[in-house]
């Protein structure tokens, strides 16, 4: 279970900075969504090398549901015997599933990380809370952060939950089993 | 082939009811783990199962003769489906069942006290499961799908033919959940 928080305050800039350079890693945990059209849950496996990610979503049998992989500029998608190319990740899950979901930005979210314009807010122990996009494709993700457990020397959330603000219909949820390190 | 399928309907008919703890390890084609979990499944003919997965990965599968029912408290929802549309994504329901005509779509090989049942038709997620027997005992089972991605569970405390209580296969909705009812009526 996630341990206590931390007597003191976190340094948002290094713990920002900390965050960044975490560029390989490995989660798994499970991602619910939730649309007017649909609603599942699955197995969440991410594993990020530097620019190149792999995302499996697998149902609680242990078939697959999508796999997902590759870099900015180049991806394929997997699902239902099919596969598919694009350059834009979020579009192409979209194009093909119908589920909005921000792959493109989800390798920094997911650790609690904010991009360039993201409005942040806090918690009273320095750790992400909030989240607003900055950036323009993105815009209608709230995203807000719990569960905060320590890995190695770093705080990632456990647990993490988006809301499309345009249609509050439509949210994600995700749990984080385990973080691990590469 | 024909005396596959004989013998693999003899060691079912005799599994009247089964019940075991289980270890389930999903690896994708390269072999990579992509899911472990605990849990329990209890089987009892005709055609009634009751599979449970523990946390972190908690989900209930429950058929109770006639309706297959997904509980996901992830999502606080249940799906209902017709369980005999259920087969392609789930053979392994058929279990309960070894006279059931849905038999005719799978190909059954054996090898030793091994079976592997392969779906003839393409669009069932899962196109082969192999179970293994020890002695009379079902000590294995694991499911492969089109995309080479194996879920392979190995089952302990196991109890063949004791008597099984009528509610490990009866359904209520829980409170709170929304029922997603996906059957024809």
């Amino acid at each position: 279970c996630a341990q206590r928080p931390p007597p003191q305050v976190l340094d948002q800039p290094l713990h920002q900075q900390q965050l960044a350079s975490i560029i390989n890693w490995q989660l798994n945990g499970r991602l619910a969504f939730k649309s007017p059209e649909d609603k599942f849950s699955a197995t969440l496996n991410w594993q990020q090398q530097n620019q190149q990610f792999e995302l499996a979503l697998t149902s609680f049998i242990g078939s697959t549901l999508m796999e997902m992989s590759g870099q900015p500029g180049l991806v394929t998608l997997d699902v239902d015997d099919q596969r598919y190319l694009d350059s834009n990740a979020s579009a192409l899950l979209r194009r093909i599933t119908g589920w909005q979901i921000p792959v493109n930005q989800l390798p920094q979210w997911i650790k609690g990380q904010a991009l360039a314009n993201d409005m942040v807010e806090y918690d009273e122990f320095g750790r992400i809370q909030r989240l607003l996009p900055g950036c323009s494709e993105c815009a209608q993700w709230e995203i807000r952060y719990n569960g905060f457990q320590r890995v190695g020397e770093v705080w990632l959330p456990g647990d993490i939950r988006l809301v499309n603000l345009d249609d509050p219909r439509n949210s994600i949820k995700i749990r984080v089993n385990e973080w691990r390190m590469r | 082939d024909e005396a596959a399928v004989a013998a693999l309907q003899q060691h079912l008919n005799q599994l009247h009811s089964y019940s075991a703890d289980f270890e389930q390890q999903v690896t994708d084609a390269e072999g990579n783990i992509l899911q472990q979990a605990q849990g329990h499944i209890v089987l009892r003919q005709p055609s009634q199962m009751h599979w449970e997965v523990l946390p972190p990965n908690e989900n209930i599968l429950i058929a109770d003769g006639q309706t297959l029912w997904h509980i996901d408290p992830f999502v606080e929802q249940v799906v209902a489906l017709d369980q005999a549309a259920a087969v392609d994504n789930n053979p392994i329901i058929l279990l309960t069942d070894p006279q059931s005509p849905q038999w005719e779509r799978f190909d059954v090989q054996q090898t030793g006290t091994q079976f592997t049942i392969h779906a003839q038709s393409t669009d069932s997620p899962i196109t082969q499961l192999s179970l293994t027997f020890e002695q009379a005992q079902l000590t294995g089972l694991a499911m492969t799908d089109s995309q080479g991605q194996e879920s392979a569970l190995t089952f302990s405390n196991i109890q063949q033919n004791v008597a099984v209580a009528d509610q490990q296969f009866s359904f209520t909705l829980p409170q709170g959940f929304e029922l997603d009812d996906q059957r024809q009526h």
